[in-house]
């Protein structure tokens, strides 16, 4: 079997997994590229049948306009239940508080949002897009990674996870994290998306757009961000590596305007995926410690 | 290309994490930013130069403890395979992560510190891997560099070795004398041993091919879901599974698990296309060409070299939790996709902390230990000898109170 088939036989398998072992498993749904190869990768695990799964997204408000564009028509086509938690609402019922900075990140308190829409929706389980070779905290992580009652991750007790065998069982207010894309990498993602011709925000390739130079990338303006006096605005033609709030993600400069080209590109690239992400560049273990609060 | 699973193993301290950063270091595995950081964190340490153990050990407590606390996973590709390696960690309390990172496992990389030789841990993880049956081992005697890359100090471990193997007759092994921190015999040969005539360990993965012993046996596959669907009048009901071992054409008969009954596969999809024949490792659906009562924790099974059926198994187990086992408790046994409860019978033996003996008829069995046990389930099994078809001879208990993973077996 070639290494495609193989990877995609897993992740349906833990999908299928998931819908077996859980009560109301969902699927964490931002509008980027990973979040929709889980979505495409559902579809299949039950066709012919239609996905009953329905797809979350946590809505900070500082999103992309092109992303809830992409969202909406997304969630149309192929006819599935879409479940919205609002940080905004969060913001306004007191449970969370925006940060101060100049970015005006709304990435940590998104995890507030999370936890909150997981036990209005008594959702047991939310499969998502991550994948262990992002981030190193992230290649730590197991393919159904237990919460407990505060939605937190234990990297130092997690269960032992033996072959295919995959221990779901929780008690009263826990809940499972599963990650039926873990063994990706960032090109199987590109070659599978060329593969099956999945459609994507346009946001992926390179685009001209009015940015400011800061922490050593290209951060789109937007009507979110506080600009400084001594940054200044330009026109770039830029792409997004990965897509997170508009406040936050840095672009790339590229003309790679199709799938072939981006995937050339990325053989060639010498940084890492996640280098344009402000939210990971806070610490050295900024990941691990959001994680250990029920980020995603 | 084929997708190639690789384990560490070994004791704490033996290199395994220095080993991986330095195979990925040298195979241009690695990106800019990555290095930079790394070098920013070695300098933090006061280590000169790059310390390649911060590669995998990615959590805060690790990096502070200096050890490998859970596996860390890599990827990377040769021009002949793509590699996924779980970093395993070598201390004892954590011995449950190095299962579970050595669990599918194709190549063991079992490192073992020259100055150390074949102590308590390195025999136990040795042990596992023979107990899982991992394809390939690949001993690798690191720290030469402090044996003053000599042969006499390689070989000395070589024979500490085969008078283990005495017991465990392992047949698939290659060792190779190594310096991970110098990158001596990873990816290129070193100079510094020119006694040694054999490869580096990139060239002895890379020419690894894996052997599909499950194609063609017996046929099973494991229920996960049921996929109901309108179609015009007429409803689709195929039955989810992944195809485990064997192949399945359209129009054979098989039979369904436990009630016994046969039937004829009607059609098989896969991602929603319609197949003739699947192959071992396909996720799929199939649909019968009678009603038949089928649900998760089902299997379908070939007509022919049919599972054992049995409320009673005898199976080596590794238990991995911090609280003993107990005959008084009662557990549930998780094989394939199928959950039933369970009592452990009897402990009928275990093994020494040097896995040299056999302790007869012990009172207990603890965290990190190795036993045969008897096990009587609730409900009937269908299962194989783990020898003949591992997939449907492997399970694992949980403690239904705290729902922890507290064992990992194989049935004999």
């Amino acid at each position: 079997m070639n290494y495609l088939d193989q990877l995609e036989a897993e992740s349906i398998y833990i999908i299928r997994e998931a819908y077996g072992q859980f009560n109301k498993p969902v699927i964490l749904f931002s509008g980027g590229k990973d979040s929709i190869l889980v979505t495409h990768l559902a579809m299949k695990a039950f066709l012919p049948g239609k996905l009953s799964l329905p797809v979350m997204h946590i809505d900070t408000g500082h999103n992309f306009p092109e992303t809830i564009e992409f969202r909406d028509d997304f969630i149309n086509k192929y006819q599935l239940n879409l479940i919205v938690g609002s940080v905004q609402e969060s913001i306004d019922q007191n449970k969370a508080k925006e940060s101060a900075g100049k970015s005006n990140s709304r990435n940590r308190i998104q995890s507030i949002t999370l936890l909150d829409t997981i036990e209005k929706h008594k959702i047991d389980c939310a499969l998502g897009g991550g994948r262990r070779d992002e981030e190193k905290a992230r290649a730590k992580e197991r393919f159904f990674s237990h919460r407990d009652a505060f939605g937190q991750w234990n990297p130092r007790g997690q269960r032992p996870e033996i072959w295919n065998l995959y221990n779901g069982r929780y008690n009263e207010g826990e809940h499972f994290r599963v990650f039926p894309i873990s063994n990706w990498t960032e090109l199987d993602v590109w070659r599978y998306i060329k593969r099956e011709n999945i459609q994507l925000p346009s946001l992926y390739f390179s685009h001209e757009r009015e940015v400011i130079f800061r922490d050593n990338s290209w951060i789109p303006v937007s009507e979110f961000i506080r600009i400084s006096e001594d940054e200044k605005i330009i026109k770039k033609t830029i792409r997004f590596r990965t897509l997170g709030d508009i406040t936050i993600t840095g672009g790339i400069e590229s003309t790679a305007s199709t799938i072939d080209e981006i995937i050339t590109e990325l053989a060639e690239f010498k940084r890492g995926e996640r280098g344009n992400r402000s939210d990971d560049k806070t610490s050295d273990n900024s990941m691990e410690d959001r994680k250990k609060e029920g980020y995603f | 290309m084929e997708l190639i699973r690789i384990s560490t193993a070994g004791s704490v301290d033996d290199g395994k994490s220095t080993l991986i950063g330095r195979l990925l270091f040298d195979s241009h595995a690695l990106l800019e930013d990555q290095i930079e950081n790394i070098l920013k964190a070695s300098k933090k340490k006061n280590f000169e130069g790059i310390d390649y153990s911060l590669f995998t050990d990615g959590l805060r407590d690790e990096r502070t403890q200096g050890i490998t606390i859970d596996v860390a996973h890599l990827y990377f590709s040769s021009p002949y395979h793509k590699y996924i390696i779980a970093d395993t960690p070598g201390h004892v309390q954590y011995t449950r992560n190095m299962i579970t990172g050595m669990s599918n496992a194709d190549i063991a990389l079992i490192l073992i510190d020259i100055k150390k030789g074949l102590n308590e841990q390195v025999k136990r993880h040795i042990f596992i891997a023979h107990l899982l049956k991992i394809p390939k081992l690949i001993f690798c005697v690191n720290k030469m560099d402090l044996a003053s890359y000599q042969e006499e100090s390689f070989l000395k471990i070589v024979k500490e070795f085969n008078l283990m193997n005495n017991l465990l007759d392992l047949r698939e092994f290659t060792f190779i004398p190594i310096s991970a921190t110098n990158g001596a015999n990873v990816v290129s040969i070193s100079s510094k041993m020119p006694w040694y005539k054999g490869k580096s360990i990139i060239q002895e993965i890379d020419e690894f091919e894996i052997v599909e012993t499950n194609k063609n046996i017996s046929k099973r596959m494991p229920i996960q879901c049921v996929i109901n669907s309108p179609i015009g009048e007429a409803t689709y009901r195929g039955y989810a599974g992944m195809l485990t071992s064997g192949s399945f054409k359209v129009g054979e008969e098989i039979i369904v698990l436990p009630t016994a009954i046969k039937a004829t596969i009607k059609s098989i999809i896969q991602n929603g296309i319609n197949i003739q024949e699947a192959e071992t490792g396909s996720s799929i659906a199939i649909e019968l060409d009678r009603e038949i009562d089928i649900s998760r924790g089902d299997m379908i099974a070939g007509i022919t070299l049919l599972p054992i059926n049995s409320n009673e198994i005898t199976t080596t187990i590794c238990w991995m939790h911090e609280q003993p086992l107990s005959i008084l408790k009662k557990y549930i046994l998780k094989i394939g996709t199928k959950e039933t409860q369970c009592i452990v019978s009897n402990i009928i033996s275990k093994y020494n902390n040097d896995f040299d003996q056999i302790i007869l008829a012990p009172k207990e069995a603890g965290m990190n230990e190795i036993a045969t046990i008897s096990i009587k389930t609730a409900n009937p099994i269908h299962f194989d000898k783990y020898v003949s078809n591992k997939n449907t001879g492997r399970f694992i208990l949980i403690d239904p109170v705290s729902n922890d993973t507290v064992a990992a077996g194989i049935i004999e």
